[in-house]
Formats: C-alpha cells, structure tokens, sequence
C-alpha cells in the first residue's frame, strides 16, 4: 500500500537527484550556492527587524507521559498491528471485535488514534524526511540553530510573529530558492504552493510557537509532494497531516508515513484531480437514496426549486452536484479533519484503516441521518445549507449529534463491505465522464509544473527551514481540549448527561431516527419523485439540444411534485419557462397533473 | 434599476467569490461578515458559504457569499451555486502579479459555468485586496484599465486585514446584486401569466406523450 520509492533505500540524497534530472544543462540543481544560515539570518534581520530573535525561548521537550507511554506500548505490539493495517484479508473474527472496539466505545486500551498512530512504525517509503539524510549542510547549522529561533513566548507578541512567518516564507522563497527554478512560471508555481503551505495553521499550537508547527507541517507535506508526484500539494492534505503531527508528537517521519498510508486508503485520483472524490460525492447521494429516500427526495426538490427560482434550465439541476456535496465536499478530502474534533475524528479514521474508504460514506451518512429531521423541515437550499453548517459546527458539541451514536450507526448502517460500492462507484464515474465534457478541457496547469522541483525545494528547505524552526513543539492534547472545550461546556455537560443512556441503545433504535411530521408534500411525494428523477435523466438523454423540448419535460415532472410546495419567500416565478413559454402555448389545452 | 419592488418582498442574493489561492477570499468574506481578521491562513476545501443581512438603498436583503477553493484542482468539483449567483466577485492579491493575471480566466471560468442570460452586462466586482502590504506588484491603473476593458467592471484595492474598503466593496456588490436580481424579476414578471398556465397544466401531458 505504500508506493515503492523510486530509488533504493541505499541511494543518497544527491543520487535520487541525478536519477530524476539526469544530466541536462537545464538542471544543475545545486549549482547555485544555498546561502549560509548566518547569511539568511542576516538577510532576515535587514528586512525583517525583529522577526528573528538571538534569544533562546528555552524549549524542551514536552511530552506528556502519557503520550510516551502510548508510543511505547504502541511499539511493542508493533508487529501484529502492522500486518492488520497493512494487509487487508484477515481472519473476520479479527475484524469483527476490531470493529465492536471501535463501533463501540472504544475501550480503554484502545485510545482513539490509536491505530493510526501504529501506521507510524510500519516500514516507511524511502523518500521519506530528510531530517537526517546526508544533506550538505554548512557545517556551522549546529550553533547557529539557537539564533534562528522564533520570538513567541509572550503572547503580545503573537500576532507580529505569524505574520512574520509568512513574510519569512516569502523571503526564504525569495531569496534562497528562485535560483533552482527552471522558469519563471514554475517559480511562481511552487511559491503558491509554499505560500499556503507555511501559512496553515496547525489545530492546536496556532498560538504558540506556530511557526515550528507550520515549517515542520510544511516538511511533511513537501515530502508527500514528492512521495506522490501525481497529487504534489494538495489542499486539504494539511488539515490531515497537521492532525496527525499531532497524534504523532509531532514527529514528522512518522507523520509522514501515515499520511501515506491513510490516503493510499483512498481510491486513485482522489487527491490529484479530485475525479474520484467528485464521483464518491455521486455515490454518496445515491446512498442517500437508498437510506434516506424522504431526505433525498427532499434535497432534489430543493435543487429544482432553485433552478426555477434562480433561472436556468431545471433538467441542469439533475447533472448538478446534490446539495450535500457542499459538505461531503470537505468532509471527504480532509477525511473528516475540519469536521471532527480531535477524539471522535481520530477514531473515524481508525476505522477507515482498518475498514477502508467506505467509512467515509458510512460516517457521512450516520452524521446526515442524525440530522434528517432538521434537513426535512428547510424549505429552500439556503435553509438546508444553513442548518447543516449549524448543527455540524461545533461538532458533538450540540444537541443533536452524539458521537458516540454517531460512530455506532455508521458501523451498523450497512453490513461489511458496503454492498455494491465498487458498482456504484463505477456507474457514478460512467455517469460524470458522461457530463463532463464542458469542463474536460481545462488547461492542466497545476500538474504542469514538474514535481521533480519540489523535491529539490524540499531538500533545500530541509536544511534551512530546518534549522531555523529546531524548536520542539510543546505536547499538546491538554491544552487543545482545554481550548476546544472551554466555550460550550455548559452544552457539552448537558448533552452528556442527556445522551447517557445511549450507549445502552441498541444500534437499530437509533437506525430508525426520529421521524418528524414534516410537510405533507414531502411525506407523500418520495416515491414518486425517485421515479420521476430518473424518467427526467432519461428525457434529457433523449433530447439534449432543444431547449424548449428539454425543459418541457422538465418542468413537468416537477409540476407533480414541487411546484407548489416552492414557499420560499424569494420570488418564484420561473422566468425560464418564458424561453418555452411560446412554443408550449400550442399545448395548453392539453391537461394531465400526474405523470406516474 | 426602474423596476417596482413591492417592500414585502424578500430578496436572497447569491454573491460568489472566485479568485487564486491565497488572495485572501474567506479573509474578506469574514472581514464583511463577522468583522474579524485572522493572520492563520486556512485553505478552503470545496466551497463554503456565510450569510449577511444587509440594508441597501433602504431595501434589507441576505447575501449569500459563496467563498471558493483557489486551488484549481477543486473546480472540477462541482459549480451548482454558480448559476444561482448575482454577482461575481474576482479577487486578486495586489502584491502577486500572477493573480491579477489570472483574472481574465476566473471570468471566463465563471461565465461557462454559470451561463448567466446576459453575459456582458452580468456584474462583477473586482477586488485587489493587501493593500496593507508594501511589496505591490500590481498597480491600481493597471487594474483599472483592465476593468474598464472588461465592460467598466467595478474597481476596489481592499484590506481584509485593515478592513479598508471591505464594507464599501461589499456595499456595491450587493447593489450590482440587486440589480441583477431586479433584472431577472422583471424579466420574470412580463411573462408571469403565461408562466402560471402552463406550468400548472399543460406541461405533464408533454412529457408523457414524448416519453412513449
């Protein structure tokens, strides 16, 4: 599951340069000398008054012994708990209690993260961090780290030194690294990508001594950018990989490594073109289907009541991405790391090495059923869009969702494996490349830019930012949940208390959610509005070219179901329809309310 | 505008904010919306949306603000809240030159996607925004000849950090909004009639008859 590394493990630094740039003239990518690191602090202190401090802000390490402990006994049960993440066959009983563990409450030997925290001491892929490769590095770097350290003790002093980071970024791009750019264009190319990748901030130190998490977060995505050429950066990745430097302690080999394994859990494509994440956001709503037909009935209302109120043609509503890509559209490729806080988040992704990407589709779905209620009673888009940010904000600290119930229906929603995934998938794919065409022809320019420049970059920034951000990163779980937690405790106290019982529940009463009366046209039309979704698809791969036949048929099937139940407040009439008002008028007298 | 808006009426404007990487998008998004300014850049995956009552010209209106992805790669993902837009906003960053560069695309890109009824006339703001930052690559004049060239598109130089022009800005985006909404109503209105009819009674009959 781990890519082979292009070169053998035995191969120094400067032979996986040779072998990726041969000796073209163009290349020579150490020819320009890297500056000193006392000639970049220099450079740094001119332009930059201040931002580079000579004090030293006394930094050790602060690993909490818990989190050494964990690592500890993480590495002595290494071997068994390689196999199971790396090798997907294994015996079901196996996978069975794993899967109790996790779908239940996962017991006290089993910390969430637990799992992916082991992936860390599998065998790595050779391109990994250079950290301690034979880089050649000046030979004053040793003394000269403790100069480079940032000012950031104070907190007064925090907004000057995040800003100054990024301003350090651009510099050290500026100063150090233009000379190894082949062009002009892959220059700016990879600044973009620097300029977001050193910005990001890490979910818990952002406050404090940032820039060590941003420069080290930095180095384990560059470093995937060469490990995976064909993804290179993307975004999203950080969110990933500032999650799991933290469940690693910030050790970024090891960050490194699980990054690795958890987006090769991903199908191909999913990260370098988002074709597969497109598709799965198409899969998903056809789960939703399945599932939840009222929601799903619902939703498609919704979309063609927006066509109609916002004025195009209601058939493009079907080719339209559902509404919960929105959502889906992030959950999925930050794999649920901006929706899930720390605990609940590194459970879910647990179960995704353990049970694969389905358990996107399966989280997805428990968190979407659990708020079916308040999706059923929106009456336009904006109204679903708003109360799904909501009641996903601030996740599990609301009411409505526990996550704990929530871990357990995405276990118990299906049987394993999902059935007819690979189908879905499949037709899904068949399905977009189908509709696709209008945006095939986008100039590929990201993936222009020859990824073999990143991985110069990356070495040339592991010996510079490297030195400059040495500082240990402080431990950070206590802190996190300190601050994560300290805003709505009253909630959380309160919701804890209502949700007590619910581990007793057993999964299927929490299957069958509470089912609200809603509007009456919503309860009755389900069925019906699946049919009609699918007759209208057809219709439109009749007669794709005629507008006035096309949306005809279109606004027909929607006639028997949404037409009337469009309240919202905007005006609705359909100024669309004026396109075929015309040529329908000849078939006016004609009168049927019912098309199925 | 001309047209005859009765008070009651409830106007949702779809306002979407297309632009580069790192032009600072979400960051003026927040500025207008939440009136807040954070340095810690965090890239947004997909699309994510804020919404903002706001009064113009006596009249109170929603904006919906759709923040984008800047990473290409994420265009492909899905563009439905495209088409509902009223307004298009194009973002670039003062002290990048590639970004101001880029605009001519975003344009084109949006007006593929969203295949507005009049493409010339459709409003779009533009907004160089950094404006606090020394390093500016990219000159006022110069983006405002490029505006002008593009059907007189409104200008702004912004500071989402400094908040400068951000509230103005924002102000003339919901008005081009608006006019554009007014527009659609109107167009709307003149064939309200036929509209009703048809799409209450005739339109079943046609699909059945075409599906045999």
């Amino acid at each position: 599951m781990i890519n082979a590394p292009s070169g053998g493990p035995g191969l120094s630094v400067d032979d996986h340069l040779a072998a990726d740039f041969g000796p073209s003239p163009m290349t020579s990518p150490m020819a320009s000398p890297i500056p000193s690191i006392p000639e970049v602090v220099a450079k740094i202190e001119a332009e930059l008054p201040g931002i580079v401090s000579t004090d030293d802000v006394g930094h050790s390490p602060k690993i909490s012994n818990a989190a050494l402990a964990r690592q500890k006994s993480a590495g002595s049960n290494l071997n068994s708990i390689i196999d199971t993440t790396a090798r997907k066959p294994r015996s079901e009983d196996h996978l069975q209690s794993n899967r109790a563990t996790m779908g239940g409450h996962g017991g006290p030997h089993l910390p969430p993260g637990h799992f992916v925290s082991q992936v860390a001491a599998s065998p790595r892929p050779a391109h990994r961090m250079r950290r301690t490769s034979s880089m050649p590095l000046e030979p004053d770097v040793e003394q000269e780290e403790d100069e480079v350290s940032m000012v950031t003790p104070k907190k007064d002093a925090v907004r000057v030194s995040l800003e100054g980071v990024a301003q350090l970024g651009q510099l050290l791009c500026r100063m150090m690294l233009f000379p190894i750019f082949r062009s002009n264009n892959e220059y700016l190319h990879w600044k973009k990508i620097f300029r977001t990748i050193v910005r990001i901030r890490l979910p818990d130190d952002c406050r404090r001594k940032s820039t060590t998490g941003r420069a080290t977060l930095a180095r384990v995505l560059l470093a995937y950018s060469q490990h995976n050429k064909e993804v290179g950066y993307c975004q999203s990745l950080n969110f990933i990989g500032a999650h799991l430097l933290l469940l690693m302690n910030k050790n970024e080999e090891d960050a490194f490594a699980a990054l690795c394994v958890l987006v090769d859990q991903l199908p191909k494509n999913y990260f370098d073109d988002l074709e597969a994440l497109a598709v799965d956001l198409l899969v998903f709503d056809e789960l939703m289907k399945e599932r939840l037909p009222r929601l799903h009935a619902h939703c498609r209302r919704l979309m063609k009541q927006d066509a109609v109120t916002y004025n195009y043609n209601v058939l493009d509503a079907d080719d339209d991405p559902p509404l919960t890509s929105v959502f889906t559209g992030q959950w999925f490729p930050t794999l649920f790391a901006n929706l899930l806080p720390q605990g609940i988040l590194f459970r879910v992704w647990d179960a995704i090495l353990f049970d694969g990407d389905e358990m996107m589709f399966r989280v997805a779905l428990a968190i979407i059923t659990m708020l079916e209620p308040q999706l059923l009673s929106t009456k336009n888009s904006l109204q679903f869009y708003e109360q799904l940010k909501e009641h996903t904000h601030d996740f599990g600290l609301t009411n409505v969702i526990n996550c704990d119930d929530m871990i357990k229906l995405a276990y118990n929603m299906y049987p394993f494996p999902l059935p007819r995934l690979a189908e879905l998938r499949a037709s899904m794919a068949k399905k977009r490349s189908a509709v696709k065409p209008k945006a095939a022809e986008k100039p590929a320019s990201e993936k222009a830019a020859s990824p073999g420049f990143l991985r110069r970059l990356s070495l040339k920034l592991d010996g510079t930012l490297d030195s400059i951000a040495q500082e240990t990163l402080p431990a950070t779980e206590s802190k996190n949940s300190t601050e994560a937690d300290s805003e709505p405790q009253a909630i959380n106290s309160a919701e804890e208390d209502a949700s007590s019982q619910a581990p007793s529940q057993t999964p299927t009463q929490i299957q069958s959610s509470p089912k609200t009366p809603t509007l009456p046209d919503i309860a009755t039309d389900t069925k019906s509005g699946g049919e009609t979704q699918e007759a209208v698809v057809d219709v439109k791969m009749a007669s794709t070219d005629s507008d006035n036949t096309t949306l005809q048929k279109t606004r027909s099937s929607e006639s028997g179901k949404s037409t009337q139940s469009t309240t919202s407040g905007r005006s609705l009439h359909n100024p669309s329809s004026q396109r075929s008002a015309k040529s329908t008028k000849k078939d006016e007298s004609s009168d049927c309310s019912n098309i199925s | 505008m001309g047209m005859n808006f009765t008070q009651a009426t409830w106007f949702c404007l779809d306002v979407i904010i297309l632009g580069n990487s790192g032009v600072g998008k979400t960051s003026l998004m927040n500025q207008f919306v939440n009136k807040k300014f954070s340095s810690q850049y965090k890239a947004t995956i997909g699309a994510d949306f804020l919404t903002k009552e706001v009064i113009v010209d006596d009249r109170v209106v929603t904006l919906q603000i759709w923040d984008t992805a800047g990473q290409e790669r994420f265009q492909s993902l899905g563009v439905a809240f495209y088409r509902g837009a009223d307004c298009c906003v194009l973002c670039y960053d003062v002290t990048v030159n590639k970004t101001f560069e880029a605009l001519g695309s975003w344009r084109d890109e949006f007006l593929i996607q969203a295949s507005p009824r009049d493409p010339d006339n459709f409003p779009f703001v533009c907004l160089g925004n950094k404006v606090d930052l020394d390093q500016r690559q990219v000159l006022a004049q110069d983006a405002q000849e490029w505006c002008e060239s593009k059907n007189s598109i409104s200008h702004f130089e912004t500071s989402a950090k400094e908040a400068i022009n951000v509230e103005k800005a924002f102000l003339e985006i919901s008005r081009a909004a608006l006019r554009q909404e007014a527009e659609d109503q109107a167009y709307t209105n003149d064939y309200s009639d036929t509209i009703k009819i048809n799409s209450n009674q005739s339109q079943p009959q046609q699909a059945d008859s075409c599906q045999c």
